[in-house]
């Protein structure tokens, strides 16, 4: 019940624009959260039917007034839900996830993304995610594909970013 | 509008492009992030209305 009631809740967030489509929520600590949707139809260059639809998905601390690591917080997963169910409300976009492997941390942050795809898969979200990882000298790249599955490129899209990783996969052999 | 990847200097593909991805996201970290006027009105009324409310967290 108790459970229940949390996921009833979320923290309060605004949408900021920008090039990089921003939108922002506190957690109540003193942190600033930044979730971007950066435009990157770069990516696919050569299928113009969708790659303007296509975004990077980012999330970033803007403003960090205590000066710590944010600790785990519950409302994080709802709360990145129902900004990805509002941002989702652009026909046909489709969003790229790519782990930061900077600090080594990949794999926990990917577990971390798949959590808060739990929750969204949870509330009956049409949202569909492909997973895709490779090799990238000795070291996991972790990517994922989200969009909705009535999407009419649904197809198209997909086998785009299989050719894309796969790609990517080869490219290090 | 500033363009987040130059379409110029990046790798067209494969492992190259992914790497190029991480490292401009680093790059982007590193510099001073400036703020459209939005995004600095969106985040004043975020923090006013916390304030009012007393708490960030709202009913989903």
């Amino acid at each position: 019940m108790q459970n229940e009631e949390q996921q009833s809740l979320k923290h309060d967030f605004t949408f900021g624009g920008g090039p990089s489509n921003s939108y922002y929520f506190a957690n109540g600590l003193g942190i600033l959260y930044e979730v971007m949707f950066k435009p990157s139809g770069y990516l696919f260059p050569n299928d113009p039917a969708f790659n303007n639809d296509v975004y990077e998905f980012v999330i970033r601390i803007e403003e960090n007034i205590v000066g710590i690591n944010p600790p785990p917080d519950p409302l994080l997963p709802p709360t990145i839900a129902a900004i990805f169910r509002n941002f989702f409300k652009r026909e046909g976009a489709v969003i790229v996830y790519i782990c930061d492997s900077a600090d080594g941390r990949q794999a926990v942050r990917f577990r971390k993304f798949n959590s808060w795809y739990s929750y969204f898969e949870s509330k009956g979200s049409p949202l569909m995610k492909i997973d895709l990882e490779f090799d990238d000298n000795g070291h996991p790249v972790y990517t994922s594909l989200l969009l909705l599955a009535n999407h009419p490129l649904f197809p198209q899209i997909i086998a785009a970013y299989q050719k894309l990783v796969l790609w990517a996969d080869n490219d290090t052999k | 509008m500033e363009l987040a990847h130059d379409p110029t200097s990046r790798p067209k593909g494969g492992a190259a492009l992914f790497r190029w991805i991480l490292e401009q996201r680093k790059l982007e970290e590193s510099k001073p992030h400036e703020l459209t006027e939005s995004q600095k009105a969106a985040i004043a009324e975020l923090k006013k209305r916390n304030a009012e409310r007393g708490t960030t967290v709202i009913k989903a």
